[in-house]
């Protein structure tokens, strides 16, 4: 066979391929399209095994978690996170789990140039002990008992911030169950990384649709940020829980903007299910 | 008639090169039809730069479609073939890389949503995909020596 026609063939091939995906993803919904380049933080790094162990150091007034909320946590406990605990001024402890874990390479893009928010590269400081969450409220409900209106809420610090401060130097911190429903409870900002198909089967009650895997991903940061939220306030993220890393990868970038007290729920949507959270189902929230 | 000539006979080819074009196609379509699925598959392998992940997701599918549906149709039958080794080539190592590592992923070839297995059968399903790779590998060079043969034959 001529060599030549063989090369011209398979080049042709890969041509068509070329224009094909191109149309496609020119046609294709906001669900289906993706930038045709990918901004993904630790592409080719390995996943980050956990590393230490995180003892909860103190407890309120005596009081202890029900055994369903209290599960023993593996926490990657990162260098950087004291910078954070030590800049906000009170230590985060608590008896609630809670780990920290900061991406390797943590360091901000610069910032857009369409938002109005401090710019600069702020580096993750070495040598700094854990992010550990404040004093946990007495009693921390069950999610399911969780009631729906804010007037019927128990009589809880109502401030997200006093329990959960900004850490700006640490990218996001992992949180289990009993932190995203006691935060749930106060009407923080909850977004779902997950995939909108997945999204729309179920999510959690109020939680906004952000999936890093789609075209509009940018878009929705942009909107966000155009909204003029207090960038101190808490921010749960959160996907399938498991090894899903879409919560993460959210988290970075929205620490990229700035957003400075991101939370990641590490055991995602499945666990929220478990313990009877509030869900709906739908495109809404 | 000789194990080569057997191995190679035009009515095995035919059916080799048929079935090899329906498994690309089949394999194809999940991925054509939700890219962003495709490519979280892509970079849990985390092999591929984070700037080549969309593109990859978004060409590659198509390689295997248009490749697939030429060796159905006859057409360009040993390019296409050629295209379908260097893509199964590409997938016994990019697999066997995380196996060899210890990243247990789920292999995204004809499906692009996360089963929910555990880490074993994840790894056990690793192991049966680069065998299958392998098992497709041998088709096309089935296909590879019988289309030779078809295009030297005399007549």
């Amino acid at each position: 066979m001529d060599k030549r026609r063989f090369m011209m063939e398979a080049a042709t091939i890969i041509l068509a391929s070329i224009v094909c995906a191109l149309v496609a993803n020119g046609l294709a919904s906001r669900e289906r399209a993706m930038a045709l380049v990918g901004d993904y933080p630790g592409a080719r790094s390995m996943p980050a095994r956990p590393s230490e162990t995180f003892t909860p150091t103190s407890s309120t007034a005596g009081t202890s978690q029900s055994s369903r909320f209290d599960p023993p946590v593996t926490a990657t406990a990162m260098n950087a996170a004291s910078g954070a605990a030590a800049e906000s001024g009170a230590p985060l402890e608590g008896n609630a789990p809670m780990t920290t874990t900061a991406p390797s390479a943590s360091s901000r893009p610069p910032q857009p140039a369409s938002t109005a928010v401090p710019t600069g590269k702020r580096s993750v400081p070495a040598n700094s002990a854990p992010l550990k969450p404040n004093p946990v409220p007495p009693k921390a409900a069950p999610i399911a008992a969780a009631p729906a209106s804010s007037a019927s809420r128990p009589s809880q610090p109502a401030d997200p911030l006093s329990r959960f401060p900004p850490h700006e130097k640490v990218p996001f911190g992992e949180i289990s169950g009993d932190d995203v429903a006691w935060l749930h409870q106060r009407g923080v900002l909850f977004l779902d990384a997950r995939r909108t198909s997945v999204y729309e089967q179920g999510h959690i009650a109020g939680a906004r649709p952000f999936s890093v895997w789609e075209s509009d991903v940018d878009d929705k940061v942009k909107a966000l940020l155009a909204e003029n939220r207090d960038q101190k306030q808490p921010i749960v993220i959160y996907c399938s829980g498991g090894d899903c890393e879409d919560s993460h990868m959210l988290a970075q970038k929205l620490w990229g903007v700035f957003f400075n007290n991101i939370y990641v729920y590490k055991d995602g949507f499945p666990d929220w299910q478990k313990r009877g959270g509030p869900a709906k189902s739908g495109g809404q929230p | 008639m000789s194990a080569g000539d057997a191995l190679t006979h035009p009515w095995l080819t035919v059916r080799v090169q048929i079935v090899l074009g329906l498994l690309f196609v089949a394999a194809a379509l999940p991925k054509v039809v939700d890219p962003p699925s495709f490519a979280h598959m892509i970079y849990n392998y985390r092999i591929v730069p984070a700037s080549l992940v969309n593109i990859m997701a978004l060409v590659m599918p198509w390689v295997e479609l248009l490749a697939g549906m030429a060796l159905i149709l006859g057409l360009w039958r040993r390019s296409a073939n050629a295209l379908m080794a260097i893509l199964l080539v590409i997938f016994i190592v990019a697999i066997t890389i995380n196996l060899a590592r210890g990243n247990v992923i789920d292999c995204g070839c004809f499906d692009v949503h996360a089963a929910g297995r555990s880490n074993a059968q994840r790894l056990a399903d690793m192991k049966l995909d680069i065998l299958r790779d392998i098992g497709m590998l041998l088709l096309s060079l089935q296909l590879w020596y019988g289309v030779r043969r078809q295009e030297m034959a005399p007549g």
